[in-house]
């Protein structure tokens, strides 16, 4: 009992990844059943994801009540958890549509799912729940606004959007990774560190 | 409170030590997603799944990017830091001291170490081992497609994708076949060592028509392999073209991983065989140990000049070419399945349709 106690540390980050991807992949189909509930538009489908992707983060916001210093892990299951819940999405739309287009999907629909994860990670980490309703505005845009213009767009202006997508998502985690290190440099300043 | 200059000092080397992770952790995904693509090649070489399931799984190796750059070990990266410059626990006791009033006691040791430190340079850009092992794994994986790609191909193919490779495999399959067909034996194709037919010259292929056909369609796929799925819709073949150039114009390409190649080609040539009338001629597999599959073409010779009178001596018509007719009906057995797949051309015309009509009533007001 005392050596799996040990260990703990040191599985939690591989134990969280497992669960996380895990949990976004299984929750694919209740979505995919709400979206088609919904009646399967755009508009629908982008609030039922950006939804769910609000409840993790909110659920996470109840957890670190309890650990307030523990925001510098905790941040990245839901992250975990999109990227299962997209990665199944993609294979999902590659099973209907078996074309190498599909690859496009990794710089479209993919990085649009991360970039919205990653602003509720932005607003989570330094512990303001207040930005919440403010990026869940913007990602319902984004996403919208995206999607829509995926169906209008074809071709090169699509890779070319979608370049602009991926670098979105670079700096937004290089943004998420700045405010990391200021919170560990705050941790340093701070007294009985 | 930290002092500015310490806290400037560890935010550029937590700085760095983020860019030199980040980058390492970027190279480390290009490195997985190529080894595997090599891994998915080896296994497509070995077990011709199809072009379905390798880009699945790829696309879901693919979509793990995210993975490698959020996921890290329970470590705190400034103690991390700060343990890789310290010397005898000197900037780890100045950050762990509870108040300013002890700080300021080691704070002149403290920048007399920070000055050293940042006149050395910390985290100097350097491959991970991690990345190492992958970079070994993934030229690993490479030599291994390589000797799969020897062992079943006959030929190096550094360059294929999945899709070329696939043709390459339904090629060989097919020119397996149909060696195993012509001869009434195990097809001696795909094995090291032995003569591939159009390794034997152009005296090989103009044996026969149907060799001919086989090295024909065997280009025809390998064409296919390195351009983009076209379909030939209900051209006709000319008469008096070029024989090479026929056989092109109705190859109709094989939309890969959804033919059974195998299947189609013992298909045709059972049709061609029953279209034939060759008596004694039996299935493949069906027959004593396969050798019954073909007659002997002594037979076949011996009954040509009832043949040809039953034919009313067309065969031997001025100008008409005597394999001809076998060659057109080898081609319509081989490819009648097939031109089922092509798509039927647009043969309606409202004008052509007006101008039959009229011509037909202008016929009819004839006296």
């Amino acid at each position: 009992m005392k050596s799996l106690e040990s260990l703990l540390p040191t599985l939690r980050q591989p134990l969280g990844l497992a669960v996380g991807l895990g949990l976004g992949a299984g929750l694919f189909f209740p979505v995919s059943f709400c979206e088609r509930l919904l009646g399967s538009g755009i508009l629908a489908s982008v609030l039922v994801e950006e939804g769910l992707k609000l409840a993790l983060f909110l659920l996470l916001e109840a957890a670190a009540l309890r650990e307030p210093r523990g925001r510098e892990s905790l941040y990245r299951y839901p992250l975990y958890a999109i990227t299962g819940f997209a990665t199944v999405e993609n294979l999902a739309y590659l099973l209907r549509a078996p074309t190498s287009s599909i690859y496009e999907r990794l710089l479209f629909a993919f990085p649009i799912h991360l970039n919205t994860g990653l602003c509720f990670a932005l607003a989570f980490l330094p512990g303001r729940p207040s930005l919440y309703p403010a990026f869940f505005l913007l990602s319902l845009a984004y996403h919208f606004g995206l999607n829509t213009l995926a169906l209008v767009l074809a071709g090169t202006p699509v890779l070319a959007v979608g370049a602009g997508n991926l670098a979105l998502t670079f700096f937004l985690f290089l943004k998420l990774r700045a405010m990391l290190i200021e919170r560990s440099l705050e941790h340093a300043g701070s007294p009985n560190e | 409170m930290l002092e500015t200059a310490v806290r400037d000092y560890l935010r550029l080397l937590l700085k760095r030590r983020d860019r030199k992770r980040s980058l390492n952790r970027l190279v480390s995904f290009g490195l997985f997603s190529l080894g595997a693509y090599f891994l998915l090649l080896s296994a497509l070489l070995l077990f011709g799944f199809s072009l379905v399931l390798f880009h699945l799984l790829f696309f879901a190796a693919f979509s793990l990017f995210p993975l490698f750059f959020l996921f890290e070990a329970e470590v705190d990266p400034l103690r991390e830091s700060v343990r890789r410059i310290d010397e005898d626990c000197l900037l780890e006791s100045y950050l762990a001291a509870g108040s300013q009033e002890h700080r300021s006691f080691m704070i002149s040791s403290v920048r007399r170490l920070l000055e050293r430190r940042a006149a050395r340079g910390e985290y100097p850009f350097r491959f991970s081992r991690a990345n190492a092992v992958l970079a070994a794994a993934a030229f690993s994986l490479l030599l291994l497609t390589q000797a799969l790609s020897l062992i079943t191909l006959q030929s190096f193919s550094p360059g294929l994708s999945a899709r070329q490779f696939k043709a390459r495999l339904a090629e060989r399959e097919a020119a397996r076949e149909a060696a195993g067909v012509r001869e009434g034996r195990p097809p001696a194709l795909g094995f090291p060592g032995q003569e591939r037919p159009e390794a034997a010259g152009p005296k090989a292929s103009s044996r026969s028509g149907e060799s001919r056909a086989e090295a024909e369609m065997r280009k025809g796929l390998a064409e296919e392999a390195s351009e983009p799925p076209r379909i030939f819709a209900g051209e006709a073949p000319q008469p008096g073209a070029e024989a090479g150039r026929e056989w092109e114009r109705v190859l109709v390409p094989l939309p890969e991983a959804k033919k059974d190649l195998k299947a189609l080609l013992e298909a045709a040539v059972r049709g061609r065989a029953d279209e034939a009338g060759m008596p004694g001629s039996s299935e493949a597999g069906s027959g004593d140990s396969g050798l019954g599959f073909l007659e002997s073409p002594l037979k076949r010779y011996l009954s040509r000049p009832e043949g040809i009178g039953a034919g009313g001596g067309r065969e031997l018509a001025p100008g008409g070419e005597q394999t001809e007719a076998l060659r057109e009906q080898v081609l319509g057995a081989l490819f009648s399945d097939f031109q089922l797949q092509a798509e039927a051309p647009l043969d309606f015309d409202p004008l052509i349709e007006r101008i039959k009509e009229r011509y037909l009533e202008l016929l009819n007001e004839k006296p």
